[in-house]
């Protein structure tokens, strides 16, 4: 075939698409719900992952916690300062009063405001919270019609939300209750002088780990000591036991291939006859291989694409709770995940792999058959469709 | 074009029930001259398809060989015989028409190889079936048209690339009187442009016609030629 006539095939594989108009709808929204459904749960994966490591980063290198035996201990805040203080390399030792408590709908997570690192809303104002005030995240839900939001924790206490983080705020803020230390003590029963835990810096990010030894001694009672290393670690184990949910989700939708693919290879045979006669009358067993692949890709790129961009909306788009619910059982809406453009273009190569490959290798692989046979042999008791 | 198509002791079997062989052509020596028009005439079943089949590379023979211009195409391999299909003009016995396509569409579909964009595609495909007198029906679908109009789609598919080899097979049929006609014109009209034309056929209109460069006649799988063109005006099948 002439170069300036195999644009001409695009045109005849469009017709020929449009010829079994049924079939190929079919076809195309079967590809694109599979799409839909494997991109969702890589996305997810890919997104969650990606915005846990961001969160890491920015935490702080170790967090010093008191332990007993009977659990965790709120730890005197003047004397584990100085404690930490002492040790060569330790950067900016601070504590923080912070725990969980019950909401209106569930557990949320109590931070007290610190006065010397002001939070600032979404215009940069710097946010003023007093006693009985509080600044919630997109995941509190529950206030009451007057604004007001219960809290139980060691009191009880009832608070005026005067500000709601945005749902596009960072992921940290989901289920975050922002209010004044005193209400923060007073929610989680901590004495005047004591906090929750301790939190520190490094120079270098493997310091916080040669550190640990001479840190694990220098505070006059027991501690846990948790690096971003320890975290990160934690939070691939979570990912990895989602990533076996995702597979056993996975297995209809890898039988939804197979029998895509199946019948792609039967309908690529049913159409023997025709083949033969194309190749008959001229086309080359080159033109009619590139006719299956021009066919394929004008079905299979519009599913892949739409699958992707659906998958997209679902992960992304703000307000869209059931997936994040379904796969990871957020009640309210999803917090805000980030991708970046490395991850996107890793999960569509991940697509194009599980997907795309396997179904243009299989009717290429149908297709190679006829289009190497002798056309008599092809036309042989077949039926023109 | 020097010299031709010509076939030496092509022999072909084809398979028959119970794992019996059926042998359709033993020996078969034949010349099809450039720029000529030879008539294979025949009872039903005598393998003049198969022949046709043959000479266009739709298979391959058992044993000789058909070449083309001093070529063995029928050696060949594969990609060679795509490259040789393309020089010739095929009109099958069942018409082999696509069905969902309009007429025009099967007109493309042996133009496509041939053409040089969609406007060309068009020109050709329209210019084909207006030689047959279907271009008013280009857009209807072939298989709303009657079995006349279906193997003129057919005989327009195969000029629509002005192949240098131009094979028929009872190309008509379906035809009344003035279809026999105008195919013995589009016939003559093809050979007048130096294409080598075989058809095959056993209807006594084209066989009563006097124009045949030769004329062969096929039985009980055996070739022979009867009559050279002069000889064969009156000859009935």
């Amino acid at each position: 075939m002439k170069a300036a006539a195999r644009h001409l095939l695009w045109i005849w594989a469009g017709r020929e698409v449009l010829r079994r108009p049924g079939e190929s709808s079919l076809l195309l929204l079967c590809l694109l719900l599979l799409t839909l459904l494997m991109t969702t749960a890589l996305m997810l994966t890919q997104a969650f992952s990606e915005t846990a490591d961001a969160l890491i980063t920015q935490a702080p290198a170790v967090v010093v916690r008191r332990v007993t035996a009977g659990g965790w201990q709120p730890l005197p805040a003047g004397p584990a300062l100085a404690a930490a203080a002492a040790v060569r390399g330790v950067l900016n030792p601070r504590v923080r009063i912070w725990g969980n408590v019950s909401g209106p709908q569930g557990t949320l997570m109590v931070v007290a405001h610190d006065a010397r690192s002001p939070v600032t809303d979404q215009h940069g104002v710097a946010l003023h919270l007093v006693p009985g005030q509080a600044a919630v995240g997109a995941g509190v839900s529950g206030a009451d019609a007057r604004g007001g939001l219960a809290l139980e924790g060691h009191e009880s206490l009832h608070l005026e939300v005067v500000h709601r983080f945005p749902s596009e705020t960072a992921a940290s803020t989901y289920d975050l209750v922002l209010v004044t230390p005193a209400d923060a003590r007073r929610l989680l029963g901590l004495p005047e002088g004591f906090a929750s835990d301790l939190v520190l810096d490094v120079f270098h990010e493997p310091e916080a780990e040669a550190l640990l030894p001479e840190l694990q001694g220098a505070f006059p009672w027991p501690v846990h000591l948790t690096t971003r290393r320890m975290v990160r670690g934690d939070y691939r184990s979570q990912l990895a036991k989602r990533g076996g949910i995702f597979v056993v989700s996975g297995l209809p939708a890898l039988c939804g291939l197979l029998l895509i693919l199946v019948a792609t290879v039967k309908a690529v045979r049913n159409e023997r006859a025709t083949t033969g006669l194309i190749k008959a009358l001229g086309w080359t067993s080159d033109d009619l291989l590139r006719l299956y692949l021009y066919k394929s890709l004008l079905i299979a790129l519009p599913a892949i694409v739409g699958g992707i961009a659906g998958a997209y909306l679902l992960v992304f788009l703000p307000h869209n709770q059931w997936v994040a619910d379904l796969f990871f059982g957020w009640p309210g809406p999803a917090p805000p995940l980030a991708l970046s453009i490395q991850g996107v273009v890793w999960v569509a190569a991940q697509v194009a792999v599980l997907i795309l490959a396997p179904f243009l290798t299989v009717t290429l692989w149908a297709a190679l058959g006829s289009a190497t046979a002798d056309p008599q042999q092809l036309m042989q008791g077949g039926r023109f469709l | 074009m020097k010299q031709g198509l010509i076939c030496r002791k092509v022999t072909f079997v084809r398979s028959a029930s119970a794992g019996s062989t059926r042998v359709v052509l033993d020996n078969v020596e034949a010349r099809f001259a450039p720029a000529s028009r030879t008539l294979i005439s025949g009872p039903t079943g005598a393998g003049k398809s198969t022949l046709l089949h043959l000479l266009g590379g739709l298979e391959r023979p058992h044993q000789g060989e058909i070449r083309f211009d001093g070529q063995p195409i029928s050696r060949w391999i594969a990609p060679h015989r795509d490259r040789w299909r393309q020089r010739i003009g095929l009109v099958f016995q069942q018409l082999c028409l696509v069905d969902g396509l309009s007429a025009l569409e099967n007109v493309y579909l042996a133009a496509l190889p041939h053409a040089c964009g969609l406007k060309h595609l068009r020109r050709m495909g329209l210019a084909a079936l207006e030689r047959l007198q279907m271009s008013p029906l280009a857009g209807q679908r072939v298989e709303a048209l009657s079995g006349g109009q279906r193997q003129r789609v057919a005989i327009a598919r195969a000029l629509v690339h002005q192949p240098q080899v131009l094979l028929m097979d009872e190309p008509t049929a379906f035809q009344d009187d003035h279809g026999v006609a105008e195919v013995i014109s589009l016939i003559e009209a093809a050979r007048q442009r130096g294409a080598l034309v075989v058809v095959c056929s056993h209807d006594p209109r084209l066989v009563n016609d006097s124009h045949w460069s030769a004329h062969y006649h096929l039985q009980q799988a055996h070739l022979t030629r009867v009559a050279d063109s002069a000889a064969c005006s009156g000859i009935q099948s």
